[in-house]
């Protein structure tokens, strides 16, 4: 099994470098980085040290909080981490490795769920983000004993159920068809169900709310404890209550588990699937090269739903945050500012999703007369579609309640922009061929570092100085960075 | 109209093409054979843009391969050996993409793809998912795509491959008009009685050498053999080995 998964995960390594001119055409290059991101032991414990940086400040806090119920209540927050990065790289992963056709060679073989290779292979990278809570763990369990060794069990859950889900989304909404009757309708129901599947947690959780609010009668049962995941975690103080729970989640989980893995290799065994119901007569339609490219990438991602997750994933990250703004019934300059900071924040990540779309067909973009500009601002249309579209519905919706805030719509527009801007410059920093450079966490750790504090200095600004000057100087930023990537 | 000289590629160490020269002239179909890992899809890659070379020169249509990649990519079609297509899209879609971002006129696209894809037969697959087609169409879509920019040149490594004997017919009397019509083709294949008929010149690749260039006649004379299959297996010192191993299996199966 781990021969297997071994020869999977460098399998995979080997491919995403072979994508890349700068180091596939140079074989010492080329063996360097693949001895580094190849090897599965090594990969880990790099991007695991990585995550116990980040592990540390979170320990920190909790080592702070006053007594136990806080510091459950901030684990349970930091609980969100293994559960959100499980949901996202499984989604997204799932659809890349496949794409990459790195099981072709196991379908011929007398294999009857394969698909145990791939959950194992997508698995292994959710292990940096349960090392990353490791420390807050030690400290909840030298602080208060069983509540933290049960918080261990609640991160490994978490991680599980972020895990299973993904594949759920992958299995059942990543089926691509195109053409028959009703297809835009399907890609639409599809889109709209994979929004609304990994939103039921937010979900789950207003409904609680509601109950609290509403119905007094039922407050011993709900006013506690959560059962949604990662407010559940809290649960922790009552170390039977949350035994309990945990046993509930995995009682549910591991039957589910298998059977989505039994469904999962069914689909990969059968290839894409597609309606064959009409015949379609070419009509030639012309755009720029940039917006085709763009067009193809969206194309694919509405027909790869693991891809549209993420892509809309940050939507989910601000929602709380968003929707209080509504809740509150006034606009507060600075919540709404701090709404879009966040979505800018959270879009430069959009870029390990968009340069996963093109898989082993970036093999294809490099027989056309594409220059590297142009690819990258592709990207850049791709990357900003959510988060503009979030930033500007947000402001445009808040103008409902104070006309002033349509003031924030630029930067609403020019903030993601400039954060994926930066994000594209980053990885694509000294290239000059059309390439797909390797993402993994640490990379997108220091982007998020890099663009917190690009994103600070704007915030410092607009505090001291005025909106005005915030918005000034991330257009001049803005300006300066595209006239890097003009290559 | 395309000229290689002293052309080299390295990959690290191991040099795949090492200092290659040849010419095809404008309406000449120029036919590249060799084994297995001779570097012959290293040097149509190369001619196609894709990859630079280590040294010399490949000029295309007068332009420089290593200076302008770009301006390479927008004269020459090229089918790679295997189809690279997005899988995701319908041949409509891929078609309306690729004639974006080669600025085709609508009209002038629409005509195209209408030609082609009548002449390759794929009417009823256009609005399928070129993931979910059969190797052959999905050659048939990585052929049309190549021509549909009304290249100057072809430079195509294994074209026939997984092609009926409808398409394939198809293809070639293609290549025919092609070539009365001026435009340089560069062709690589295993079959070695396509060759035989359909190139004006050919040049062997052997390691990374052309080891023998000239017209079928000429290599036949040169080899003194009969047929080019036997030309090129006495060019690639690979007779006295087909033998031992054909008598092995016989003795062994």
């Amino acid at each position: 099994m781990f021969e297997i998964v071994r020869i999977l995960y460098r399998e995979l390594h080997y491919r995403r470098l072979k994508s890349n001119p700068q180091i596939a055409t140079d074989p010492e290059k080329f063996m360097k980085q693949l001895r580094n991101a190849g090897d599965l032991k090594r990969g880990i414990a790099l991007q695991g040290i990585t995550f116990l940086f980040l592990g540390l400040i979170m320990a920190g806090a909790v080592a702070g909080a006053e007594d136990e119920t806080r510091a459950a209540v901030m684990f349970a927050t930091y609980a969100l981490l293994p559960f959100i990065m499980a949901l996202y790289t499984t989604t997204v992963n799932a659809s890349y490795a496949t794409s990459m056709g790195i099981f072709e060679p196991l379908k011929p073989l007398p294999i009857r769920t394969g698909s145990k290779y791939l959950s194992v292979l997508l698995a292994i990278d959710n292990v940096p983000a349960v090392i990353a809570l490791l420390p807050a763990t030690t400290v909840m369990t030298a602080k208060y004993g069983i509540p933290g060794l049960l918080g261990f069990f609640w991160i490994l859950t978490g991680a599980f159920l972020g895990h299973i889900l993904g594949l759920v989304v992958f299995t059942f909404f990543g089926s691509a068809s195109v053409g028959g009757r009703f297809s835009k309708l399907r890609t639409l129901a599809r889109t709209l169900g994979v929004v609304l599947f990994i939103g039921m947690f937010y979900a789950l959780n207003y409904l609680q709310e509601y109950v609290n609010e509403h119905y007094r009668d039922l407050l011993p049962v709900f006013s506690k404890y959560s059962l949604a995941y990662p407010f559940s975690v809290a649960s922790i103080t009552d170390p039977l209550h949350s035994l309990l729970m945990i046993s509930g989640y995995l009682a549910v989980l591991i039957p589910l588990y298998w059977l989505i893995l039994g469904r999962l290799w069914g689909r990969l065994e059968e290839g894409a699937m597609v309606s064959r119901s009409r015949t379609v007569r070419f009509k030639a339609e012309s755009h720029h090269p940039i917006v085709a490219l763009a067009l193809k990438d969206f194309k694919i991602v509405f027909r790869k739903s693991a891809l549209l997750v993420g892509l809309i994933f940050p939507l989910f990250m601000i929602l709380p945050s968003a929707i209080n703004i509504f809740r509150i019934g006034h606009v507060n300059e600075w919540t709404a500012a701090s709404v879009l900071l966040m979505i800018s924040w959270i879009a430069s990540v959009g870029i390990d999703t968009v340069l996963k779309i093109d898989g082993k067909e970036f093999e294809f973009l490099r027989t056309l007369p594409i220059t590297l500009g142009q690819f990258l601002r592709a990207k850049l249309l791709v990357m900003n579609a959510v988060p503009v579209t979030a930033g500007t519905g947000l402001i445009l919706a808040a103008s409902y309640l104070d006309v002033r805030a349509l003031s924030m719509l630029p930067a609403a527009v020019i903030f993601p922009l400039l954060t994926s801007s930066l994000a594209l410059a980053f990885f694509y920093h000294g290239e000059s061929e059309l390439s797909v450079p390797e993402t993994n966490f640490g990379h997108v750790l220091v982007l998020l570092i890099i663009n917190g504090f690009t994103l600070g200095t704007i915030a410092s600004l607009w505090y001291f100085l005025g909106y005005p000057y915030a918005l000034a100087l991330a257009a001049a930023g803005l300006m300066a960075v595209q006239t890097r990537l003009s290559r | 109209m395309i000229r290689v000289e002293g052309l080299v590629r390295k990959f690290g160490s191991t040099v795949a093409v090492k200092g290659i020269s040849f010419t095809v002239h404008d309406g000449e179909i120029y036919g590249l054979l060799g084994p297995n890992g001779s570097g012959k899809s290293t040097m149509m890659k190369i001619l196609a843009g894709i990859l630079s070379p280590t040294s010399g020169r490949v000029v295309v249509d007068g332009v420089d391969v290593a200076e302008n990649p770009l301006a390479v990519k927008r004269i020459v079609g090229y089918v790679p050996e295997t189809p690279v297509l997005y899988e995701s899209l319908t041949p409509v879609e891929f078609f309306n993409f690729v004639g974006s971002v080669r600025r085709i006129p609508t009209e002038e696209l629409q005509e195209r793809v209408e030609t082609l894809v009548r002449a390759f037969g794929i009417e009823n697959y256009l609005g399928e998912m070129i993931g979910s087609l059969s190797f052959g169409t999905r050659q048939k879509v990585s052929l049309i795509t190549a021509m549909l920019h009304d290249p100057k040149g072809l430079i195509l490594d294994e074209a026939m491959n997984g092609l009926d004997p409808k398409s394939a017919r198809i293809l070639r009397e293609l290549l025919l008009q092609f070539r009365e019509e001026g435009r340089s083709i560069v062709f690589s294949t295993h079959v070695l009685a396509l060759a035989e008929t359909i190139c004006d010149r050919v040049g062997v690749i052997y390691n990374g050498e052309i080891i023998a260039e000239g017209t079928v006649e000429q290599l036949k004379e040169f080899a003194h053999e009969e047929s080019l299959e036997d030309v090129f297996l006495k060019l690639t010192e690979s007779q006295e080995e087909v033998s031992n191993i054909v008598r092995a299996l016989k003795d062994t199966l």
